[in-house]
């Protein structure tokens, strides 16, 4: 897997070297010249992740489509396991990275008193990614898969679900919070609350992990891996 | 010494295909060629064996271990050109081999260097920059350069000119002068197995249809012109007749029994003629009755 991981790195450092160092140049700033206001800092941190993460997911999404990687990598010997670990934590790994120079960014202006708001954030932010980067790989190795055409309708269904009222409310919450406020005041009140609580921003962190696990599953339940 | 291959029971089935059950095996150093139309289960043989595609029934063997996904002791064993050629497509040709060499034990460095010059490969040109020609050449030094005891080999020389065929056609004799190495081949280009192959396996519409020495079937089959008065005939393993007149031309499975069977009939001007492969195995594949 590290083969690959290291194969990965090298093929896409320019993508992930221009995307990444934009975004830290942008969080030094805030950092050194606009961190006083911790909420609109917080915001703004937010949406450049947002952004350095889905320039490389959707990179990664079309030259999976153009140069069958899968196919590649299950040719050479290379555990079904290890591919399908690899697929998810590449990504994941970068994600990493990111959340890491965020919650240091963030923590220096912010102190101790803004960590638990910051790590709680952090945990739920993560989650959703997780669950977005694993329904990405499940809704391209489910087709492949041996399941029947009702379990297909349940998979395609939930992954609609989710895109719809999960991740992209998710995102343009975070990305317009006082927007989103003004037009549905309940729903950023009760959306607010969930995400903020322990219980709520580890629940969503355990659903990105479940989603995690569950791309590596179907992908090692493919039974083709031609493109 | 475990076979090189063998598939027990395989069936793989499509919308609108199946596969099997198919039972075809394979004995270290021989090659074996596979033929059949387009569509006859070719390729998606190839998939099943490298790993691409998984069966739904059935078992198969490399070298004695399953080719089960998550093990990978058994892809170190195999050389794999396919009917798709993939690889790091911004990549030159040399850097996708540095990164294909990492997983394999047994990887040349000097062979691969060695192999790319023989197929004349620009290496330093990008993956997506090569011709069609150019990147079935790629494939084959990648399958080649860790000196595999199996080739699966669909169509390998699908693409290339004719120097560049026979090039690859005499890799491959040098690949088997030890003896130890076996190939598995799927083709169209029945003369570039004739020359290759010590038995061919006919496919069509997913089931094996005969398995054979390459010299018994070219010894066996004859086509044989005679003059004969008769509206209708029946020869025995005859698989086809034609007639203009009173000149019958058939082809025929067994020439010694047909000979003297149209002696028999009283047939005049009898003259036998040697078939070439390609003529004996259009004639296998239109003829379902044919039996392995």
């Amino acid at each position: 897997m590290w083969k690959l991981m290291r194969a990965e790195w090298q093929y896409s450092r320019a993508v992930l070297g221009v995307t990444g160092a934009f975004c830290l140049l942008i969080a030094a700033a805030y950092c050194l010249w606009g961190g006083s206001e911790s909420q609109a800092g917080l915001r703004a941190f937010r949406v450049l992740v947002i952004f350095c993460v889905s320039v490389v997911w959707l990179f990664q999404i079309i030259r999976r489509q153009k140069e069958a990687v899968d196919r590649l990598h299950r040719l050479l010997p290379v555990s079904q396991v290890q591919a399908g670990l690899f697929r998810v934590l590449f990504l994941t790994g970068f994600w990493g990275i990111l959340m890491l120079f965020f919650t240091v960014g963030r923590s220096i202006p912010g102190g101790s008193a803004g960590a638990a708001a910051l790590g709680r954030d952090v945990a739920a932010f993560s989650g959703v990614f997780l669950m977005a980067n694993g329904i990405s790989l499940i809704s391209r190795d489910h087709r492949y898969t041996a399941l029947n055409r009702f379990w297909m309708t349940v998979v395609r269904t939930m992954i609609a679900i989710f895109l719809v009222s999960g991740y992209l409310l998710f995102m343009l919450h975070g990305a317009l919070a006082n927007e989103m406020g003004s037009l549905m005041p309940g729903f950023d009140t009760g959306f607010r609350s969930v995400y903020r609580s322990v219980s709520g921003s580890l629940g969503i962190l355990s659903s990105g992990l479940l989603f995690t696990w569950l791309s590596v599953y179907v992908y090692c339940r493919r039974v083709d891996y031609k493109e | 010494m475990a076979k090189a291959f063998e598939c027990v029971d395989v069936v793989k089935t499509y919308r609108d295909f199946q596969l099997g059950p198919l039972n075809i095996s394979l004995e270290p150093g021989i090659v074996l060629g596979y033929i059949g139309p387009n569509g006859a289960g070719k390729t998606t043989t190839m998939h099943c064996l490298s790993g691409l595609v998984r069966a739904e029934q059935g078992r198969m063997t490399i070298f004695g271990r399953s080719n089960d996904p998550n093990s990978t002791a058994w892809k170190q064993d195999i050389g794999y050109v396919g009917d798709v050629h993939v690889f790091y497509e911004r990549w030159t040709g040399e850097k996708n081999l540095k990164f294909i060499s990492r997983f394999y034990d047994n990887w040349s460095d000097k062979r691969a260097l060695e192999l790319a010059k023989r197929f004349e490969l620009p290496l330093q040109k990008r993956a997506r920059d090569l011709s069609t020609g150019n990147r079935v050449k790629l494939s084959l030094v990648a399958a080649l350069a860790h000196s595999p005891k199996l080739l699966l080999l669909d169509e390998p020389t699908a693409g290339l000119d004719p120097v560049v065929r026979a090039e690859v056609l005499d890799t491959l004799f040098e690949v088997l002068e030890d003896g130890e190495r076996s190939i598995f081949y799927s083709t169209h280009i029945l003369s570039d197995i004739s020359r290759l192959a010590d038995e061919l396996a006919f496919i069509r519409s997913g089931t094996i249809i005969l398995r054979t020495a390459k010299d018994d079937l070219t010894g066996r089959y004859r086509r044989i012109t005679f003059s004969l008065e008769a509206e209708d005939l029946l020869i025995e393993h005859a698989s086809s007749q034609e007639r203009e007149g009173t000149t019958w031309q058939i082809v025929t499975a067994d020439a010694g029994e047909t000979l003297k069977e149209l002696h028999e009939l009283g047939a005049e001007k009898i003259q036998e003629s040697r078939m070439t492969i390609d003529e004996i195995a259009v004639q296998i594949l239109k003829n379902r009755s044919e039996k392995s």
